[in-house]
C-alpha cells in the first residue's frame, strides 16, 4: 500500500521536526512561525487541558456514587466547582480552538498547496493569545476561592458569588481574539493562496469546513467583546444593564451570551464534519458523493446557525413570538446536517471500503452524531423543550454532539494524519481496541443521561433522588470504561509518534495534496514546487468513473 | 422513557415526544442500517473495484425535501402542544410563587402561605412567579412544565391538575450552593379538602371559581 516516492530516511533528515532555524531547543518551537510547528504547539496545549477536563468529568460522575445529600465524596460547593471548571476548560480551552487551531493549522496550507498561512506571525501571536487567555481564565476562577458559576456565568448569580466574572470574561475575550485572528488568517489564506488550478469547487471539503468555521469565528466572536464592554460599564459606572439590582435585565445577558456561544457550537462541529468527508472518501477509494451539497451545507449551517441562539432560552422568559421564530429556525438548521449525513453514507455506496481505524472512528461518529442530532429535535420543539430543558437530557444531547461527534472525529483525525505529521504508524490493533472500549464506555456514560433527563433529573445537582440510582451508577461505570479506552488510545498514539514503524508518504492511499509530500513534511515551505491542480480533490484513478 | 401517569398538559407534550422519538428511531435505523450494509457489501475484499459516483440530483432533492417537511411538521406539533399551556383560562385560580435561595414560597388568593404546593383537583391554576435573588427554574416533571423565575420580573405558568397525587417540584436553573436541595412537593387534593386547608388560619375565605366551565374552557383551546 505504502507509496514510498520519497525515501523515509530522507524525509526524516529533512523534516520540519528537525531544527533548521538559528534557535535551539524549546525556543525553536515557541518562536517558530511555521504553521506545522504552531499546529503542534496548539495540540500539546489543547490535550493538556483536555486531560484536566476528563479528570474533572470523572470526579463529577464519582460524586453520583450515593444519592445524598449525606455521605457524599465532595461537598455541594466542591461539586459546583467541578462542573464549572469542567465546562469552562472543555468548551473554551479545548473544543472551540479544537481542530482548526491544531490540524487546521497543520493541514490547511498543505491541502491547498500553499507554503504557509497568509500571516505566519499573526498565527504565532494567536497561540500566545490562547495561552494568555487560558491563564487569565483559570486565575480569575480561583482568585476568590472555588469557582461556582457554571460555564455560562449567568447573571445575577455570577455577580453575587465570589467568582470574578469580569476577569473571566476578559480571559474569554482574549481567547476570542486568538479565535478571530485564526479565522481571519484562514479566510485570507483560502482566498489568496490556493495553488494554481484549485478553483473553489476543487478545494478539499476539510478546507470548505474550515472556511465556513472561520467566518463564524470572525463574525460571532466580537459579540463577546460587546458583552465584556457592557459588563465593565455596569461594574465601573454602575449603569444597570444586566444586574436587576441596578435595574438591568439578566435575560439580555443570556441573549448576548448565546449569540456568541451558539455559533460557537458550529465552530466546534463544522471542522470535524470536514474531516469526516476526507476520511470517508480515502477509505472508500472513490470520490465523495454530492461534493457541492456537502460544501454548501457547511455554509448553510454556518449561516442559519447565527439565528437560532434563542433555543437555549425558551423557558427563560421570552415572548411566545420569539419562541415561535427560534423554534422554527432551529428545526431548519437540522436539515443541512441531515444532508451531510446522507451524503457521507452515500459515499460508502459502491466504494471499496478499507476498515482502518480512521474509518472506524467515522462510523462511530455517524452513530453518535445521529443520536446527538436526533435528540436535538426534541429540544428544538418548544413543547418537549419545556420538559427537557436544564435536565440531564440536555447534558446527554450535547455530549453526543460535541464529544461523540466532534471529539471522536478529532481522535479519528489524529489516527488519519499522525502518520503524515510524524512519519510513523501506531499499532492498528491497539487503535481498534481503544475505539471499541471508548464506544462502549461513551454510550454507557451518556445514554443513561438521556433517560434520566426525560424522567426529570435536573442538571448541576450534586445530590439526586434515589429513583435515579441505577442509571447514575451505569453512567459512572461508563466514565471509567471510557477513560480506559482514552488511556489506551493516547498511549498507542504516543508510542506511534516516537517508536512506531516508519511509513511512506501515502500510507492510506489519500488523494489530497498532503499525501503527495514527504512524511513528515519538509520545512518550512511544504512543497519544493507549488503543484498545479487538474483533478477534483477526490479523484481515485483506479475507481470506475460514473458521471 | 416517558413518565408514568401523565397529567393533562403532559398528554400533549407526550404526543409530541412520541412522534419525534418515533421518527428519530426510523431515521436512525435507516442511516445506520445503510451504513452497515454498505460497509459489509462494499468491503474491499468483496468489492475490490470502487465506482466513483459524483452525485444524483433527484436523490439529493428527495433527501432535502422530505427532512424539510418532517421538521416543519415537528415544529408545528411542538408549537401547538406548547401554546396550549400558555393560554390562561378565565376561571384560573392565581397562586403567587416566590423563589429564593433555596426554597419555594406559595401564596393563595386569600393570603394563605405555604411552602408545599397544595392544589385542588380539576381547577386550572395560574402561577405568577418572581424571585427575590437569582434566577430559579420552576420545574414540574410530572406535568412536563418548566418556566424560569426571575428577580424583578413576573413570569407565569398555567397548570391543570387533572389527577389526585403527590408530585415533585424542583429548581431547574442553577442557583448556587443548595440548588439540588431546592425541592418541594405538589399535592393535588379533592376541592373540598383543599378548601378546608386553604381557609384554615386566615381571615379571608377562598372559594373556587365555577368548575363547570373548566371543561369548555380547555376544550376551546
Amino acid at each position: 500500500m505504502a507509496d514510498v516516492a520519497i525515501p523515509p530516511n530522507e524525509a526524516f533528515a529533512n523534516s520540519y521536526l528537525k531544527n533548521h532555524g538559528k534557535r535551539k531547543g524549546i525556543l525553536a518551537w515557541i518562536l517558530s512561525t511555521d504553521h506545522k510547528r504552531i499546529g503542534i504547539l496548539y495540540m500539546v496545549s489543547l490535550f493538556t487541558f483536555f486531560t484536566v477536563g476528563v479528570i474533572l468529568g470523572v470526579l463529577m460522575r464519582l460524586e453520583m456514587l450515593v444519592p445524598g445529600p449525606a455521605g457524599k465524596l465532595f461537598t455541594a460547593q466542591e461539586y459546583n466547582a467541578l462542573f464549572t471548571l469542567h465546562g469552562v476548560i472543555m468548551i473554551f480551552l479545548f473544543v472551540i480552538p479544537g481542530i482548526p487551531a491544531t490540524l487546521g493549522n497543520f493541514f490547511l496550507p498543505i491541502q491547498i498547496g500553499a507554503k504557509d498561512v497568509a500571516f505566519p506571525r499573526l498565527n504565532l501571536l494567536s497561540w500566545y493569545l490562547y495561552v494568555t487567555g487560558s491563564i487569565i481564565i483559570i486565575v480569575s476562577l480561583f482568585h476568590n476561592g472555588l469557582p461556582d458559576t457554571g460555564w455560562t456565568f449567568y447573571i445575577p448569580y455570577s455577580i453575587r458569588t465570589g467568582t470574578d466574572v469580569t476577569m473571566a470574561v476578559f480571559g474569554v475575550f482574549i481567547l476570542g481574539f486568538s479565535s478571530i485572528l485564526t479565522g481571519l488568517n484562514f479566510i485570507t489564506t483560502i482566498h489568496r493562496l490556493r495553488a494554481p488550478g484549485m478553483g473553489w469547487f476543487k478545494m478539499p471539503l476539510f478546507v470548505w469546513a474550515l472556511y465556513a468555521t472561520a467566518w463564524v469565528q470572525v463574525i460571532a466572536t466580537p459579540v463577546l467583546a460587546i458583552t465584556l464592554l457592557l459588563i465593565m460599564v455596569e461594574r465601573i459606572f454602575s449603569v444597570g444593564i444586566f444586574d436587576p439590582a441596578k435595574g438591568g435585565d439578566p435575560v439580555l445577558y443570556q441573549h448576548l451570551f448565546w449569540i456568541y456561544s451558539h455559533p460557537a457550537v458550529y465552530i466546534m462541529i463544522l471542522p470535524p464534519m470536514g474531516v469526516v468527508s476526507e476520511i470517508i472518501t480515502t477509505f472508500s477509494r472513490r470520490t465523495v458523493f454530492g461534493y457541492k451539497a456537502i460544501a454548501i451545507s457547511s455554509l448553510a449551517i454556518a449561516f442559519i446557525g447565527y439565528l437560532v441562539w434563542g433555543h437555549h432560552m425558551f423557558v427563560a422568559g421570552m415572548s411566545t413570538t420569539a419562541q415561535f421564530v427560534f423554534s422554527f429556525l432551529t428545526f431548519l438548521v437540522a436539515v443541512p446536517s441531515g444532508i451531510k449525513v446522507f451524503n457521507w453514507v452515500a459515499t460508502m455506496y459502491k466504494g471499496s471500503i478499507d476498515l482502518k481505524p480512521p474509518f472506524l472512528f467515522v462510523m462511530a461518529f455517524i452513530f453518535l452524531f445521529c443520536i446527538g442530532g436526533l435528540t436535538g429535535l426534541l429540544l428544538g420543539s418548544v413543547a418537549t423543550d419545556a420538559q427537557l430543558h436544564a435536565t440531564y437530557f440536555v447534558v446527554g444531547h450535547f455530549h453526543y454532539i460535541i464529544f461523540g461527534g466532534g471529539v471522536f472525529i478529532f481522535f479519528g483525525a489524529l489516527h488519519y494524519w499522525l502518520p503524515k505529521m510524524f512519519g510513523r504508524m501506531y499499532s492498528i490493533k491497539a487503535a481498534n481496541w481503544a475505539l471499541a472500549i471508548m464506544f462502549v464506555g461513551f454510550n454507557m456514560l451518556y445514554f443513561p443521561m438521556l433517560v434520566m433527563g426525560a424522567e426529570g433529573m435536573p442538571r448541576r445537582y450534586f445530590a439526586y433522588l434515589p429513583k435515579f440510582e441505577t442509571w447514575q451508577h451505569i453512567s459512572m461505570v461508563g466514565s471509567w470504561v471510557l477513560v480506559i479506552g482514552l488511556i489506551i488510545m493516547f498511549a498507542n498514539l504516543l508510542h506511534g509518534i516516537f517508536k512506531g514503524k516508519v511509513v511512506g508518504s501515502n500510507p492510506w492511499g489519500g488523494t489530497t495534496l498532503e499525501w503527495t509530500i514527504a512524511s513528515p513534511p519538509p520545512p518550512p515551505e511544504n512543497f519544493e514546487e507549488i503543484p498545479v491542480i487538474v483533478h477534483e480533490p477526490y479523484y481515485h484513478p483506479e475507481a470506475i468513473e460514473v458521471k | 422513557m416517558l413518565l408514568p401517569g401523565p397529567q393533562n398538559e403532559a398528554k400533549a407534550v407526550d404526543d409530541v415526544m412520541r412522534f419525534i422519538v418515533g421518527t428519530d428511531l426510523i431515521l436512525f435505523a435507516l442511516v445506520i442500517g445503510a451504513m452497515l450494509l454498505f460497509v459489509f457489501k462494499y468491503n474491499k475484499k468483496r468489492h475490490p473495484k470502487a465506482v466513483s459516483i459524483h452525485g444524483n440530483v433527484p436523490l439529493e432533492i428527495i433527501w432535502t425535501v422530505i427532512p424539510v417537511l418532517l421538521v416543519l411538521y415537528m415544529f408545528y406539533i411542538g408549537w401547538k402542544g406548547y401554546i396550549q399551556t400558555r393560554i390562561v383560562p378565565k376561571n384560573a385560580m392565581t397562586v403567587k410563587v416566590t423563589a429564593r435561595q433555596w426554597n419555594w414560597q406559595f401564596q393563595y388568593e386569600n393570603g394563605k402561605q405555604a411552602d408545599t404546593l397544595y392544589l385542588p383537583q380539576g381547577q386550572p391554576i395560574k402561577f405568577l412567579m418572581t424571585s427575590l435573588d437569582v434566577i430559579h427554574g420552576f420545574f414540574l416533571p410530572d406535568f412536563r412544565e418548566k418556566q424560569d423565575v426571575l428577580p424583578d420580573r413576573v413570569t407565569y405558568l398555567v397548570l391543570y391538575p387533572e389527577n389526585l397525587g403527590n408530585f415533585e417540584l424542583t429548581c431547574s436553573k442553577y442557583c448556587g450552593l443548595h440548588h439540588a436541595l431546592m425541592y418541594t412537593r405538589v399535592i393535588v387534593e379533592p376541592p373540598d379538602k383543599f378548601l378546608a386547608w386553604v381557609n384554615s388560619g386566615v381571615k379571608d375565605t377562598l372559594a373556587l371559581p365555577d368548575s363547570s366551565q373548566v371543561k369548555t374552557e380547555r376544550a376551546g383551546l
